[in-house]
């Protein structure tokens, strides 16, 4: 079986899609309501456009999906007894073919109120179970039902960590497509190299022989860039604008366990 | 830029939890601040922001040309524009008065600092310090340099 074509996705063109469907460069807190809403007005009406875009919107939806959720599940299935199943790249690959087609199966997410992150965990499990059927038949000839026990304890605690590392790194895309777009590249170099590598606001600044007060000032323009790459990706994944930034401190924490 | 660098493929997750504290770090400035850079936001800023040098309280800053700041105005003028700006926040329910004096209020901090080495407003330095930055990094790059000798960068670790 071949494997995820998640693998070959660029988040950089996923975030293009979205923009020319009006999300990219929202800010989700333009939309707070102050209600505690289920569903983020600025993800749903993403999602929703995706949706009644015809086969383009819901490539970008599908794209966006499994660029930010493949790893996730990768790693719920790893930690679990699901990954007796086969290789599991295999079955994400195979999890996504086998539901991404289905008209309802976002529509599906957005009634169960879940964050997307659980819900696709739950349809994974789903998929792993109809999986564990078709071998157990084979191995039957057609006649036992055998089902793995679902989930190891550390399952969704790695589905968690996972996802805060992949939702970094889909903001991580998205912060700079937004700045390259306007004209701001260097701007996302800079906090790239001060917050991901560690160089320190005097050095970045002694390279590109400018001032640290300006460095610094593009470092910041970068960051908030950044906070609102994750904040949209942490709204598409379910949370209500006013829980955007309690979400963000959970996922930080869930790191550190 | 240099090739040594952390993978995002392979992000450590000290590395994302890092990231994602900054990303919790930039969701938080000062409530006026958010709507003031939610606002230098927007594609027409540059002409807002000579809209509101044409008006009190900020003409107080206005330069000769239009849209430009004056390259030196005495502390006592900032000090007013201050005053001013915190007078129309408090009496003014209008966002757009709200969001002209938010305006004048940091520029009149930042001006202050930048161009006298003079703290006026009663907040503790480390969040002046915040605010001028985030204004900074909002603001147009000449109307940004001329705040730029009141930011401090955080110290090399």
């Amino acid at each position: 079986m071949n494997h995820p074509k998640s693998r070959g996705l660029s988040v950089h063109s996923i975030v293009l899609s979205a923009a020319a469907c009006g999300f990219a460069g929202q800010t989700i807190m333009d939309t707070a309501s102050g209600k505690a809403d289920l569903f983020p007005a600025t993800a749903c009406s993403w999602i929703d456009a995706q949706l009644s875009a015809g086969s383009r919107g819901r490539a970008a939806l599908n794209q966006f999906l499994m660029r930010v959720y493949a790893e996730p599940l990768r790693a719920y299935v790893l930690g679990s007894s699901f990954r007796t199943l086969g290789e599991a790249d295999d079955i994400i690959n195979g999890f996504f073919a086998s539901r991404l087609g289905r008209d309802d199966f976002v529509p599906a997410w957005r009634a169960s109120g879940l964050r997307l992150r659980r819900w696709l965990m739950n349809a994974m499990c789903f998929y792993c179970r109809e999986l564990a059927h078709q071998s157990g038949r084979r191995a039957a000839g057609g006649e036992t039902t055998d089902r793995p026990d679902p989930i190891a304890p550390d399952a969704e605690r790695d589905l968690e960590r996972s996802f805060a590392r992949s939702a970094v790194r889909a903001a991580m895309d998205m912060a700079q497509a937004e700045l390259s777009a306007r004209g701001l590249g260097q701007h996302f170099e800079l906090f790239r190299r001060y917050a991901l590598d560690g160089d320190s606001c005097q050095a970045l600044a002694a390279s590109l022989s400018i001032d640290p007060a300006r460095a610094w000032v593009m470092i910041r323009t970068a960051q908030r860039a950044f906070s609102r790459a994750v904040s949209e990706v942490v709204a598409q994944d379910g949370a209500a604008p006013a829980d955007v930034p309690a979400e963000i401190t959970r996922l930080m924490h869930s790191l550190g366990r | 830029m240099h090739d040594d660098r952390t993978s995002l493929n392979l992000l450590p997750d000290a590395a994302a939890q890092r990231l994602l504290g900054l990303a919790a770090d930039g969701v938080a400035p000062e409530a006026p601040l958010i709507a003031l850079i939610e606002r230098l936001e927007r594609p027409d800023a540059q002409a807002w922001l000579a809209d509101c040098l044409a008006l009190e309280p900020l003409s107080i800053i206005a330069g000769p040309v239009r849209g430009q700041l004056a390259d030196l105005t005495p502390l006592e003028d900032l000090q007013r524009l201050k005053r001013r700006s915190k007078r129309l926040l408090a009496a003014s329910a209008a966002q757009p008065d709200r969001l002209r004096a938010a305006l004048g209020y940091f520029l009149a901090v930042g001006l202050a600092l930048a161009r006298h080495g003079q703290l006026i407003s009663s907040r503790p330095r480390p969040i002046v310090n915040a605010s001028i930055v985030d204004l900074a990094s909002a603001l147009p790059p000449a109307w940004a340099a001329a705040l730029e000798a009141a930011i401090q960068p955080p110290p090399a670790a």
